[in-house]
């Protein structure tokens, strides 16, 4: 079942002999449960689709439906609805909220969509991310490895439909990365999450059902690796 | 390049590349400049143009001793603090035969001793000034009349004084309004000065009165030296110019003359009683008052003081208010100078160097603000002089009549002194602090910017998200978990809210003080609105016409109200214990400031040999008791009880060194009393009131129908006295007077009919009018005022708005500083939290959401402010008024929760004013480029 789909994505920035493409003519469409990474050199355009993916910047051209909702199509308030309750974005330097601890920078979506608080779902998901007994500190007290688990526990809270992540490893060592993918992988498979996954490192998009390849803004290959459920593709 | 240089140089590329705090902080050293220069020069200048307005009008003399004969002059000359002296002498009138002006056919001649020319600001227009007794200048205007004299001509003069006779048989008054006189069939008066010409041979027709000379004898010829501009003292419509010749010897004036003194005013110390002893008595002595108090060495130094006070109250207030704005710049950009300063200390630079990146910061932008903070501060002085001017010029008694147009700045060496001085211990101050705090962090620390890290955990909010959702947690939390960078900004708001209410009940105070001060001793005014007040002792030869008057009044349908009211003085007498404790307590701090002695006082207290102590007792007519008695909250009951004499206590009265005079100096206290009587409403006590014939106290029962406090008393009547008084209805009054006005004792009862018309087009008002004109020219007769005649409140009303303009200044640029200050806090922090808030938005926070969070936040830093303003401002206050009170005593101020209010409420829409300013220029700058800055 498709869950996202995108038509046709251009993206420019500037005007007259300073105009640059980061995105040029990009189509592609994501099953609900797939897990796709999309690979490209730095300066490729593959933040700047996430973004337009994730409803916080928006294509020069094109369109994006998630579950069939033009979401450019949406005003301001409209959209910032949706984003909070359909999107959970993750970001290479984590950007937590700073006075909020572990909990609450977890349940922030929920609660910024104006719902009492969840404890037995804040529980379940502090557990899965691995940080029961650092519920209370700020992000500050926090190394890299544990806010960037925390990112993934804020993305997740709302059970969105479509997980972006933005470099999610970019800032860590191996190790604590190999951690973070684990966490990533293990909500794909067994809660079906949609994971739509930005990285330069090939090791960490082979790990993906499927890698989308951008260069310059285009779409240069688009290959299956695996089918859904994790047998890999002949 | 040396280590220094290096820290400097980068410090000013880092001051380049924030542009913005940079120029913030500039402002806000300019600003302090700025008001310090206000401060110290705006005093200067107000201090010296109101020492030149009063020697202006009034010269530059000190005092002026009148009818002085020869020995009584080498006496005052001998007199130690006596610097200078000057005499004139007046010769009368002279025929001036050149005069071209028919109206203007006299001089008046005098003899002025040298100094006198520069003290009577005498201004010579052509010519010199007289060099010997035979030389004489003329007043200009003579020859700008045409008059047929030129310097080197020749004028005689045969003097002689001006009257004016009025036939025996004329039938009529005739008025001078403008000279205050009134002539009667018969009267022959001298002419006042400045009187307007008359010809001798021109018999008025219907005025029928004369003019005539009497020639004092003295003839003399003097050679016209010089044309000086028309004296202050000379009118336009003189009959006479003003000539004056030099007073070279004073062994040759026969009789009495006049003596000006100046004084060498460090040596001032009880000078005024040597001269007072000499030319016998204060009626011979006219002071130079103001001039003097502007100098600070009147016998009253009350606005000297007060301007001293203000002084030093303003320059705390602009320290305090300067320093936190800069510290507050200089705290918000410590991560940032951290960094760049750790990486300077990571080779090699020391923890002096440091400090003196911040210090090199600060007074480079002093240095420059220096000079532009002291030149615009010079503006706004003058400005300010400008918009002061009339109400100093009203302050000194000055309409139009003194051609002095502009304010001279007057820039003293001390007065730059301490602005360059307390502007460098502003800014000192103000960085020594951060510059503290950089010089001890580390180089690691300084780099990693995580100098300050707790390890305090934190549990959920929950009650903020109860309450207010995810808007409430961030905001709670953002206000809680950010301490250091709330604290600017708490600071910012809590100095703004402090500064509006010290200054505005400071002012309250000052004024209040002022107020009281300048009040005469025992001023009492009934404030019923009036067109006339008609006044008479009762019993005395106008008591019929007086009668006949009230009669008409009330009896005329163009009359709205009639209000009459009688007063004395120590009328009755009362027991010891019917004053109140408070009124006793005050007497004593009276004696302490006297230093009477334990003895001495035990006689003062009560020198009545049966212990009574007097009452002051006024009296009103039934009506207008009635309606005192109500505002006063008067028990009904006792009103209408025929049985009953209801009386109403006066609950304050004012006791000062001024009016209990209990030695021969002191320095000056005050203290307001708000409980005067020991009695409350219901309570019954006997009015000793004493019977000279029978030598015998007789006694009427009174009972307190109500006890007036000054609030409730204010419409309709003011008394500023140090008497107990009571209120009560006329008949009461009239008993009273019965029994103490006897045949020995005839009694001095003041009556006052206050008469307010409806209509003025009448034959009672053109009546009273004539009459209170009658009353202005000659005093003679029943004594009616209109309404023009009875405002006395000048002087203290233009000081008050000196000081409330004054101080409106002030708050006002005080304000912008904090004003400054808060934009700086604020725009600081919403710019820190720009990430947070393009994070929030990816995570879907609508704008209202973001604006509700931002108002929550607004509202709980102004919950802090508020706190830290009243918890600071109030022991302040209370300092401010304990020494004021300490200095001149007590006066009762309310507690000022109006200006509490105002000063939140202005705070309040400031705060979130900038915040949501602030909010949207940075949502403008669309927030998702933060994010994706960081990403693409």
């Amino acid at each position: 079942m498709e869950i996202l789909r995108c038509e046709n994505l251009t993206k420019e920035y500037g005007e007259g002999n300073t105009k640059i493409k980061a995105l040029d003519n990009v189509s592609f469409s994501v099953e609900k449960g797939e897990f796709v990474s999309i690979i490209g050199p730095s300066g490729s355009g593959k933040s700047t689709l996430l973004h337009i993916l994730g409803g916080v910047d928006k294509p020069t051209s094109g369109k994006v439906f998630i579950e069939d909702t033009d979401i450019h199509s949406l005003n301001e308030d409209k959209l910032a609805i949706f984003r909070r309750r359909q999107i959970g974005l993750i970001y290479q330097f984590y950007n937590l909220m700073p006075v909020l601890n572990v909990d609450e920078n977890i349940m922030l979506p929920h609660l910024l969509d104006g719902r009492k608080m969840d404890p037995e779902r804040l529980d379940k998901i502090v557990e899965q991310i691995g940080l029961t007994d650092r519920r209370k500190n700020l992000p500050s007290q926090l190394s890299g490895g544990q806010q960037q688990r925390v990112s993934i526990g804020r993305a997740m809270f709302n059970k969105p439909a479509i997980v972006l992540a933005d470099e999610p490893t970019g800032n860590l060592d191996r190790k604590t990365g190999e951690e973070i993918m684990k966490l990533l992988k293990e909500s794909n498979r067994k809660q079906k999450q949609t994971l739509i996954l930005i990285t330069h490192d090939e090791s960490i998009a082979l790990q993906a059902d499927r890698i989308i390849y951008i260069e310059d803004g285009k779409l240069t290959r688009d290959e299956r690796i695996r089918v859904l459920g994790g047998k890999v593709n002949e | 390049m040396s280590n220094k240089k290096i820290v400097f140089q980068v410090t000013k590329e880092y001051m380049k590349k924030n542009k913005k705090r940079t120029m913030t902080t500039l402002f806000g050293i300019i600003f302090m400049v700025m008001l310090m220069t206000c401060v110290f020069v705006g005093k200067d200048t107000a201090v010296n143009y109101l020492e030149i307005l009063a020697s202006q009008s009034q010269g530059k003399w000190h005092i002026n001793a009148y009818e002085v004969d020869a020995s009584q002059y080498e006496k005052i000359k001998d007199l130690d603090a006596v610097d200078e002296t000057a005499v004139s002498v007046g010769y009368d009138l002279s025929v001036f035969e050149q005069s071209a002006n028919p109206v203007r056919p006299y001089i008046n001649l005098k003899a002025y001793s040298k100094e006198n020319f520069d003290w009577m600001n005498m201004t010579l227009v052509e010519g010199r000034y007289p060099e010997n007794s035979e030389e004489i200048v003329l007043c200009v205007d003579a020859k700008n009349d045409g008059a047929d004299i030129k310097i080197g001509d020749e004028i005689s003069v045969d003097c002689f004084k001006r009257f004016l006779s009025k036939s025996e048989n004329s039938k009529t008054n005739t008025i001078f309004p403008y000279y205050n006189l009134v002539l009667q069939p018969g009267d022959y008066v001298e002419a006042p000065d400045n009187f307007f010409y008359f010809a001798p041979e021109d018999t008025d027709p219907v005025e029928e009165f004369v003019e005539e000379r009497e020639y004092t004898g003295f003839k003399a010829t003097y050679k016209v030296v010089g044309f000086v501009g028309r004296p202050i003292y000379e009118a336009d419509s003189s009959a006479a110019y003003t000539a004056i010749t030099l007073q070279d010897d004073n062994t040759t004036i026969d009789g009495t003359f006049n003596v000006s003194i100046r004084f060498n005013l460090s040596k001032l110390d009880g000078e005024y009683n040597g001269i007072e002893e000499i030319v016998g008595g204060y009626d011979n002595i006219e002071f130079n008052g103001i001039l003097l108090a502007f100098s600070g060495n009147s016998p009253d130094s009350t606005i000297s003081g007060m301007v001293d006070i203000m002084t030093v109250f303003f320059v705390v207030i602009i320290i305090a208010a300067s320093v936190i704005l800069i510290y507050n710049v200089f705290n918000m950009s410590f991560e940032e100078r951290s960094k760049y300063l750790g990486m300077l200390s990571s080779v090699g630079a020391t923890g002096k160097q440091k400090r003196s990146s911040v210090y090199y910061e600060a007074f480079t932008l002093l240095l420059v603000s220096l000079p532009v903070g002291f030149l615009v501060g010079l503006g706004v002085v003058k400005l300010g002089m400008t918009i002061l001017k009339p109400y100093m010029d009203t302050l000194l008694g000055i309409y139009s009549n003194v051609g002095f147009d502009k304010v001279p700045l007057k820039i003293s060496l001390i007065g730059v002194l301490f602005t360059v001085v307390f502007s460098v211990f502003t800014v000192w101050i103000s960085a020594y602090l951060p510059a503290r705090k950089i010089g001890k962090i580390g180089p690691i620390e300084c780099i990693r910017g995580n100098a300050s890290r707790s390890k305090k955990t934190h549990k959920v909010n929950k009650l903020a998200i109860k309450l207010f959702k995810a808007e409430g947690l961030l905001a709670a939390n953002s206000v809680k978990r950010k301490k250091k960078k709330t604290r600017g900004i708490i600071g910012a708001v809590a100095v703004f809210i402090m500064i509006l209410i010290i200054t505005a009940f400071s002012s309250n105070l000052l004024t209040t003080m002022i107020s009281h001060v300048l009040i005469d001793d025992a001023n009492i005014s009934v404030n019923y609105e009036n067109d006339f007040v008609i006044q008479n002792y009762v019993g005395d030869d106008y008591e019929e016409q007086m009668q006949e008057l009230i009669g008409k009044a009330r009896n005329d349908e163009n009359v709205e109200d009639v209000v009459e009211y009688i007063y004395d003085f120590n009328m009755a007498f009362v027991d010891e214990n019917i004053i109140g404790q408070e009124y006793n307590q005050a007497r004593e701090k009276i004696f302490d400031a006297y230093g009477v002695s334990e003895e001495d006082r035990e006689r003062m207290r009560n020198p009545h040999p049966l212990k009574y102590k007097e009452v002051s007792v006024m009296a009103f007519d039934d009506a207008h008791f009635d309606q005192i008695a109500k505002a006063c909250g008067v028990d009904k009951t006792i009103l209408n009880d025929d049985t009953k004499t209801p009386v109403i206590l006066v609950g304050f009265a004012e006791v000062s060194t001024d009016n209990m005079v209990y030695g021969d100096t002191a320095d000056y206290k005050f203290y307001e009393i708000e409980n005067a009587f020991a009695k409350n409403v219901g309570d019954e006590f006997p009015l000793h009131v004493y019977d000279s014939d029978t030598k015998e106290y007789k006694d009427i029962n009174v009972t307190v129908a109500a006890v007036a406090d000054r609030e409730s008393l204010e419409d309709y009547v003011t008394l500023h006295s140090e008497q107990v008084w009571i209120i009560t209805k006329l008949d009461t009054m009239e008993e009273m007077r019965q029994i103490k006005c006897t045949d020995e004792y005839s009694g001095m009862v003041f009556r006052d009919v206050m008469v307010k018309f409806s209509n003025q087009d009448c034959e009672l008002y053109k009546e009273l009018g004539e009459l209170a004109l009658a009353v202005k020219n000659d005093g003679e007769g029943i004594l009616v005022y209109g309404k023009e005649m009875l405002d006395t409140k000048t002087l203290e009303t233009a000081l008050n708005s000196v000081i409330r303009i004054l101080l409106i200044c002030f708050v006002a640029l005080t304000s912008i500083i904090c004003l400054l200050n808060l934009y700086n806090s604020t725009k600081g922090r919403i710019s820190t939290q720009k990430k947070e808030f393009a994070v929030l938005r990816s995570m879907g926070m609508t704008d209202k959401q973001m604006i509700k969070m931002l108002a929550l936040e607004s509202g709980q830093i102004l919950i802090r402010a508020v706190a830290v303003a009243v918890l600071v401002a109030t022991p302040v206050i209370i300092f401010i008024k304990n020494t004021l009170m300490d200095m001149y005593g007590f006066v009762k101020i309310e507690v000022p929760w109006m200006i509490y209010i105002v000063a939140i409420l202005v705070a309040t829409v400031a705060l979130f004013a900038v915040t949501f300013v602030s909010f949207k220029t940075e949502k403008n700058e669309n927030i998702i480029e933060d994010i994706r800055r960081e990403s693409v």
